[in-house]
């Protein structure tokens, strides 16, 4: 077993818009430990982006989830960077991560107009710690 | 031997503040399989500070158990913006990676519906509060795995017929 990181991208480029977009992760993929939200204008993901991802058919994220929640900066170390997915035995957060099943990523990325962040077209990058068997 | 799982999930409930208001109630409706809510976060859009606070009560509308008070992410001011320097931004959430995450809670009991009040303060133009309510579900069956592992040693090497 080992750890990979997977990045997909898609861009936004009308105010208001919702982004719909289907992703694969590579076939012996089997657990999908944390997640990760980035952008080439960060204030605007900040403050406008919120989205809804779905693994294998399960939903990890509800909708209109901000994307701050998933953001993180250059002041926090590399391996700190990930949210964690799923839970231990315990029922306690932790590192356990959600089945990858078939692979399927779906995410409905949402920009919503905010007084911090005028718009323009922007790059939403979503990273995925993933285990491979 | 049965084997279950419990899982947490995230109920993200909107509300636009379009004017100025004192007191407003919201309803949050959980699951009915929650067991118990294991975090809450509470987060605007504004972008002034002292928006007013949000008050949650479980179940049973006497127990508060989470107070947050909201306000615009970037009001912080730096040190060199108070020295006149010019900002260097340094103190973005996207860069010291303070962003919002959520508060740790465990409350157990009837909490199918939750009671959020919002206190109103300042207020310069409408915003949208973004209340997320964690919580475990109960346990849900996985599936039945034999309890007697076969054991290479217990199995006869070989037959005489």
């Amino acid at each position: 077993m080992r750890n990979v990181q997977r990045m997909f991208s898609f861009l936004v480029e009308t105010e208001g818009q919702t982004v719909n977009k289907k992703f694969d992760l590579d076939k012996n993929v089997k657990i999908v430990h944390g997640i990760m939200l980035s952008s080439n204008r960060k204030s605007l993901l900040f403050h406008r982006g919120s989205q809804r991802v779905e693994i294998s058919g399960e939903e990890i994220i509800p909708e209109n989830f901000e994307s701050c929640l998933f953001m993180t900066g250059i002041s926090v170390a590399p391996n700190q960077k990930y949210k964690t997915l799923g839970e231990d035995e315990d029922g306690k957060q932790h590192d356990q991560g959600v089945l990858a099943g078939n692979g399927e990523v779906k995410i409905q990325y949402k920009d919503t107009p905010s007084p911090d962040a005028d718009f323009a077209p922007y790059q939403v990058n979503i990273y995925l710690q993933c285990e491979m068997k | 031997m049965i084997v279950t799982q419990t899982r947490r999930k995230t109920v993200v409930t909107m509300v636009t503040i379009e004017k100025p208001e004192r007191f407003r109630p919201i309803d949050i409706r959980l699951p009915s399989n929650a067991v118990s809510i294991t975090g809450v976060l509470v987060t605007c859009t504004a972008s002034w500070s002292n928006c007013g606070a949000v008050t949650l009560q479980a179940g049973d509308r006497t127990d508060i158990f989470h107070k947050a008070y909201i306000g615009g992410y970037t009001t912080d001011i730096s040190d060199e913006a108070l020295m006149g320097l010019n900002d260097s931004s340094f103190n973005k959430p996207w860069i010291t990676g303070r962003v919002p995450e959520l508060c740790p809670t465990d409350i157990a009991g009837d909490n199918v519906y939750i009671r959020a009040w919002f206190k109103g303060a300042d207020f310069q133009s409408p915003f949208t509060i973004r209340i997320y309510v964690q919580y475990e579900g109960a346990e849900e069956f996985v599936a039945v795995e034999d309890e007697r592992k076969r054991l290479e040693e217990e199995e006869p090497e070989q037959f005489i017929l």
